[in-house]
């Protein structure tokens, strides 16, 4: 048997001609997992650091990573490549330590290594291991791994942060934190000093996890510790939003990494904002939950987020001397006007739902409810008009405003921006 | 990226600590505090979201360890009988961990229910597969059993307490996952799991219930049609489950089941899944109540009183897919068979249903005019039907009687009162199959035969009714052929008739009938005699009951079966007790006076020849039975009531007008009276006072024809047992009356009619001592005079000489009133008719008994052209003197060859000195007596005599 590993493994060293490769297989079949999870993750970084070094990475290496990975680090597949037995939880806890200490104490490492390593250990391609990257993400949170936070941003960010991965590990977190043990809660309020970027795609995916629902409704409310949270990290960092705007990726990316743009969180958390009025007025959910209070009233954190969302909006446009340079150049791409303009749909479809209400008490709050959003709507053009924080195609925003229900300031804002 | 160079904080440095803590204690079993290494895992569980499926996983391993423990000691304990050793650090962890993970689910039920739930029920089933058998329960032991053993375990305890906490916060959203992941781990572990799937039912009935229905059905309908051999997976358990629940919840089962029946025959409303579930659902049903009884009489309790006949069109649509599910028709149909067969209530449901199915009744229900439908229904039905009556013959044929028991037996024993009506069924089929069933019944118990034979025999109303009786009375034999169960029919139909007797009279028409029926022969079953002896078994019952009755039309019935069943007996020895034979004469007398007074002139002839049958034939057989007959009919004709029918005169009622009366009227009648004392007051009055005279009410006398058509008929029935009693008589020749019999009438009627005991005999005294008997004299005559009957009855016994020597002192006291009244007659002018008429038919009555030779016979037809003081003297020599000196006794008469009594004439002939009056006063009255006289003295004869 060990002859056999040993064989292999030697084929992998001559495949790929890595000395410590020796060293290492000499041993793996004699140690237990944690040091074999070790050992390897390190001779992943080594792999990864000869693929970055100007060689042009051969698309057999990438296979003969990913194959030591599954074996190896996930013990998905046996050594003939069929299926194993799973890890068992406290295997996989051991798994998650090991990485975490790989993560923060590869200091030696250059953060693109890092990059890549994480990127090849949760490629797109496998989607099963999302589980693990979920609660590597959620332990690294709580235990403030800065590396596998960032790490993970940018992870985040090259899949696209309202792709499917993304969501799935925001849902996964969202669920670990703030749903399952609120009390956690605590640990992540330093999370954007800690890991901004990460935080900020975080925000980006969350946001948009939560604002696209099913037909019927309007807006699905996050929990509440998660809103207060937010609501606590955009008012304390007015910059947090940009975070994934700022700074190269370029630099960080493995050779022949091709950064994805970022998207700010404000489109989405905007969207929360104004169509939380209308959630909380809405019949269909009065009629649903008039019983309990705790439904039919707007959280007063709604307001406060879209104060310290527009406070952010207005800081990146002040052209502040630290951040002059990134505000220039970013400012024209943090709101996609498509964005915006998918605010006013829901708005539209509401307010015809609201139109069939029969009851009048009910209607009078209705209205009351939807002239507040298109009040926060309008601040939020006005502002992002303002500070040249929109782009893309203004008309189309303007013709979805248009056909919006009559709101005074929501006039005044169309036409003062028409004009321009 | 600046933000990389941060410091690390203090907490997630502990944070740290406390998960490599935790995972080195968790992976090596290093020797750690196990209670601080779960208070490690809680707090990590608390604060590092990420750890919580490890820490889960730890839990899992210090319950299992737990529990071995738990298990270990049992073991040992039953082994060693030591004392148990509290395993203290272990509870208090599981403690502990009850109550964080309690906390959680309270805190937010809908996100951690699922996980703990998953968790806990996961668990469960590992420790209870993993430890099945163990700890000296058995692997077959029963779901209680298991039940608390586990109970009875902290750790496992522990656990269910807290799933069933997280599905009691989830039931009222997330059903289906709850029951899912249930039923699923109960998939996987089963059988070991069933107790917690019991528990957890327990804790939510209905909820529990249904979806562990509708998750079985699934999978019924998923495995069941693919391969017949291996039953699907998930049955067993829900049968497991739903039988534990079955102790407590059962309406809850029951009300499940019927809603997944109705469920399965609504029509698809195209759900593709839908429809092979639906389809399944019949034969899942089937299959759970053919593994569980209890679900068996759950389904019986509701489902079946859903199914009418006109729902089977809806289901023969379905049943061909049913099949599939237990591999062909036939087997199905066992199926159903056998299910039937366990019903333990229901049964008569069944029964009706199929007998609906095969011939309806009502056409409509099953749509007469679709005949492509109604075939094979009818034909299934049928033939289900066949097998489920088959197969209870078997099942009672193949074991010991009394000892096999079949639920659906019992059940429509239970139930009786439905199947017997189907006995009385225009429809034939119904008719045979209650027959069937009750014979298959009474083949447990004789008294269902009975009172189901007592029902039809007081219902039957037509012939077909009464085959079935007699083919049930005879195929309950045809079961039980043995000696021994020969007595116990027998005393069922002594209970039979004692029920009837009790009832109407329809019963005993159609036991006559019956009798009837097996006396022709014709009917083979009915050789045994079998109605004849149960008739003789009861006949007390029938006597008693006729002596008491009033309706004509039950007592003719009656009287049949009497007397078929007297009559029956030519060919036994007469067995029968005297004290019956009397009662049963007494019956007969009775019956007779019913049948006297009947309206009906057919019914009546009917009836008294059918008494003078009777009585004949008792009286001819017993003595004793016919004095008592004779006695009881004279006493009844003479003095009791029926004498009104014979026309004696009752004595006229007397009644008091009936007025309101008044006090106060009544005191100013007084006042008046007492002022006017002298005068009206002072007449008498018999009457009361103020009323004025009595007012007599006539009595309603019976038309002449009537009366001597009645007397006829006595006279017929009396003549009846007083026969000789001939064996060879028949109906259409009377029997000859024996003399004896006769003698015993004459003696029985001066018994009744003369007041006095003594002085009855034969001879007559001196006419001077009439003075002595006067008053009994008048009395008889009184009597004569009142009743008329006797008269006939005095005829009677004149006609068979020489028993009118008995009644000699009855004429006697006719002659001695009558010679009175004529000398007093002789007084006045004119004597009234009566008094002539009397004594006519005194001296015709003596002619008759030959009392008076010739020509002393025709004084009647002298007497009335005579003079009073004539008759006097005639009657007085001719009468009174003869009798005197020639004591009419029997010794005067002499048998001929015919062997009747004679009095021969020629030797008898009265001296001169008793026909010299006659002549005298006839050539005295000459003118209108000559012919007469030319009679009785011929001249030759009076020539020589006159010389």
């Amino acid at each position: 048997m060990e002859h056999t590993d040993r064989k292999r493994i030697g084929w992998h060293e001559a495949k790929l001609g890595i000395k410590d490769w020796n060293m290492e297989e000499k041993v793996m079949h004699v140690m237990d997992s944690p040091s074999i999870h070790n050992l390897v993750v390190h001779a992943d970084e080594q792999m990864c650091a000869t693929q970055n070094t100007g060689r042009t990475p051969v698309a057999k290496h990438m296979d003969l990573l990913g194959e030591i990975i599954s074996e190896f680090i996930f013990c998905e597949v046996d050594r003939r490549g069929g299926r194993k037995r799973r890890l068992n939880c406290i295997q996989e806890l051991q798994l998650l330590e090991v990485l975490c200490d790989y993560f923060s104490y590869s200091g030696n490492s250059s953060e693109t290594i890092r990059n890549m390593v994480f990127m090849s250990l949760f490629p797109p391609t496998h989607s099963d291991r999302s589980r693990l990257l979920i609660k590597l993400v959620s332990m690294a949170s709580s235990t403030k791994n800065v590396p596998v936070l960032t790490a993970t941003g940018i992870w985040m960010q090259q899949l696209g942060c309202t792709s499917k991965f993304s969501l799935d590990l925001a849902q996964g977190l969202v669920k670990d934190y703030f749903v399952l043990i609120p009390k956690a809660v605590s640990g992540l309020q330093d999370l954007p000093q800690l890991a901004p970027h990460f935080t900020a795609n975080f925000l980006t995916a969350v946001a948009e996890m939560y604002g696209v629902v099913e037909k019927r409704h309007i807006f699905s409310p996050p929990p509440d510790t998660l809103l207060e949270v937010i609501t606590q990290w955009v008012s304390d960092n007015p910059t947090l939003c940009l975070a994934a705007l700022l700074g190269n990726l370029q630099l960080v990316l493995p050779t022949g990494g091709i950064p994805v743009p970022a998207i700010t969180p404000f489109a989405g958390l905007f969207k929360w904002c104004i169509l939380a009025p209308l959630h909380y007025a809405s019949p269909s959910n009065t009629s649903d939950n008039a019983t309990s209070n705790h439904n039919t009233l707007e959280s007063p954190f709604y307001s406060r987020l879209h104060l310290a969302l527009l406070e952010s909006l207005l800081e990146c446009y002040t052209p502040s001397p630290v951040l002059h340079h990134t505000a220039a150049s970013g400012s024209e791409n943090i709101i996609s006007a498509q964005h915006l303009a998918l605010i006013a749909e829901p708005i539209n479809r509401w307010r015809k739902e609201l139109h069939r209400m029969e009851d009048e008490a009910a209607r009078i709050r209705g209205e009351t409810a939807l002239q507040l959003a298109l009040d926060r709507f309008a601040q939020v053009i006005q502002v992002a008009l303002v500070t040249h924080c929109v782009y893309g195609n203004m008309q189309e925003l303007f013709s979805q405003l248009e056909a919006l229900p009559e709101n005074r300031l929501l006039r005044i804002v169309i036409n003062t921006h028409r004009n321009l | 990226m600046s933000g990389t160079s941060v410091i690390k904080t203090v907490p997630p440095q502990d944070l740290m600590t406390e998960l490599r803590t935790f995972v080195a204690g968790a992976t090596r079993p290093v020797k750690t505090n196990p209670l601080e290494l779960a208070r490690t895992a809680l707090s990590i569980l608390k604060t590092l979201p990420a750890a919580r499926d490890a820490v889960l996983e730890y839990f899992c391993t210090l319950f299992d360890s737990a529990v071995s423990k738990y298990v270990t000691q049992i073991e040992n304990d039953m082994c060693l009988n030591s004392g148990s050793s509290a395993s203290g650090h272990e509870d208090a962890t599981i403690i502990e961990i009850h109550v964080v993970l309690c906390n959680f689910v309270s805190s937010n039920p809908k996100a951690w229910a699922p996980i703990i739930s998953t968790w806990s029920l996961e668990l469960l089933g590992e420790l209870s597969s993993h430890y099945a058998g163990r700890a000296h329960v058995p692997l077959s032991a029963g779901l209680n059993e298991t039940l608390q053993l586990w109970m009875s375990c902290r750790a496992t305890r522990t656990l269910i307490d807290i799933t069933t906490q997280c599905l009691s916060c989830l039931m009222h959203s997330d059903t289906e996952s709850c029951i899912n992941a249930l039923l699923d781990t109960s998939v996987a572990h089963s059988p070991h799991f069933d107790w917690v799937v019991a528990h957890v039912g327990s804790c939510f009935p209905h909820t529990v219930i249904t979806r562990v229905l509708s998750c079985g059905l699934k999978d019924f309908s998923r495995h069941g049609s693919a391969d017949h051999s291996l039953k699907a997976p998930k049955l067993n358990s829900v049968v497991g489950i739903l039988g534990h629940l079955a102790g407590s919840h059962f309406a809850d089962i029951r009300s499940a089941l019927l809603e997944l029946f109705q469920w399965s025959l609504e029509p698809d409303q195209h759900e593709v899944d839908g429809e092979n579930e639906r389809s399944a659902t019949v034969p899942f049903l089937l299959q759970l109540a053919s593994l569980s009884p209890t679900l068996l009489r759950a389904l019986t309790a509701d489902v079946l009183h859903t199914l009418t006949p006109s729902m089977l069109p809806k289901l023969a649509v379905l049943a061909p897919s049913w099949c599939e599910y237990f591999g062909g028709s036939q087997a199905l149909e066992d199926l159903i068979v056998h299910l039937a067969l366990g019903c333990e209530q229901g049964g008569t449901q069944i029964l009706k249903l199929l007998l609906d199915a095969t011939s309806p009744l009502d056409c409509s229900d099953i749509g007469a005019p679709d005949s492509a439908t109604s075939a094979p229904i009818k034909e299934t039905s049928r033939e289900i039907l066949e097998l489920l009556l088959r197969e209870v013959d078997h099942l009672l044929r193949s074991t010991m009687p009394g000892t096999c028991t079949i639920p659906l037996l019992c059940s429509i024993k239970r139930e009786m009162t439905v199947i017997q009506p189907l006995l009385l069924s225009g429809d034939s089929l119904r008719v045979q199959t209650a027959v069937r069933l009750i014979g298959l019944l009474g083949f447990h118990s004789t008294a269902v035969l009975v009172s189901s034979a007592a029902f039809l025999l007081q219902r039957a109303s037509t012939n077909n009714h009464l085959v079935a009786l007699v083919r049930l009375v005879t195929g309950g034999i045809g079961i039980s052929t043995s000696g021994s169960h020969f007595s116990d029919f027998l005393t069922m139909l002594d209970t039979l008739l004692m029920c009837i007797c009790a009832l109407r009279g329809y019963s005993l028409f159609n036991f006559s009938f019956l009798y009837r029926l097996e006396h022709s022969g014709k009917v083979p079953s009915l050789r045994g005699g079998l109605v004849s002896r149960a008739v003789r078994c009861n006949l007390h019952e029938i006597s008693d009951r006729l002596c008491t009755i009033s309706d004509t039309c039950l007592a003719h019935s009656m009287a049949v079966a009497l007397d078929l069943a007297v009559a029956a007996d030519k060919s036994d020895v007469y067995t029968v007790s005297v004290q019956l034979t009397l009662l049963m004469a007494k019956a007969a007398v009775t019956y007779f006076f019913l049948c006297v007074s009947e309206q009906d002139d057919l019914g009546r002839l009917r009836g008294v020849r059918l008494c003078c049958h009777l009585l004949a034939h008792l009286s001819s057989h017993s003595p004793p039975a016919r004095s008592l007959a004779l006695r009881e009919l004279l006493e009844g004709s003479l003095f009791h009531s029926h004498s009104h029918l014979f026309g004696a005169k009752l004595p006229s009622q007397i009644r008091a007008p009936r007025e309101e009366i008044k006090l106060l009227h009544e005191n100013h009648k007084q006042s008046t009276s007492v002022m006017l004392a002298q005068r009206h007051s002072s007449v008498f009055h018999a009457g009361v006072i103020g009323d004025g005279p009595r007012k007599t009410f006539p009595n309603k006398a019976p038309e002449l024809d009537t009366v001597m058509h009645r007397i006829q008929l006595l006279i017929e029935v009396i003549k009846a047992c007083c026969s000789a009693g001939s064996e060879t008589g028949s109906e259409q020749s009377p029997t000859p009356v024996s003399l004896d019999s006769i003698t015993a009438v004459s003696l029985l009627l001066v018994e009744l009619i003369s007041p006095d005991v003594m002085y009855n005999g034969l001879p007559w005294p001196e006419e001077e001592f009439c003075k002595v008997t006067v008053e009994r004299d008048l009395h008889i005559r009184r009597l004569f005079d009142d009743i008329p009957l006797i008269w006939h009855l005095m005829s009677l016994v004149a006609m068979y000489r020489p028993a009118l020597c008995y009644c000699s002192v009855l004429l006697r006291a006719l002659i001695a009133t009558l010679l009175a009244q004529w000398g007093s007659a002789a007084q006045r002018v004119q004597h009234s008719d009566r008094l002539l008429a009397t004594t006519t038919q005194v001296l015709e009555l003596m002619a008759l008994g030959q009392l008076l030779p010739p020509p002393l016979s025709s004084l009647r037809d002298v007497i009335p052209h005579l003079q009073p003081q004539e008759v006097v003297q005639l009657i007085r020599d001719c009468v009174w003197n003869y009798l005197r000196d020639h004591v009419p006794s029997p010794a005067l008469f002499t048998r001929d060859e015919n062997g009747l009594m004679w009095r021969d004439a020629t030797l008898a002939r009265p001296e001169p000195q008793y026909t010299n009056t006659l002549r005298s006063t006839m050539q005295n009255n000459i003118q209108c007596l000559g012919t007469l006289y030319s009679q009785l003295f011929p001249p030759t004869l009076s020539g020589s005599q006159s010389d």
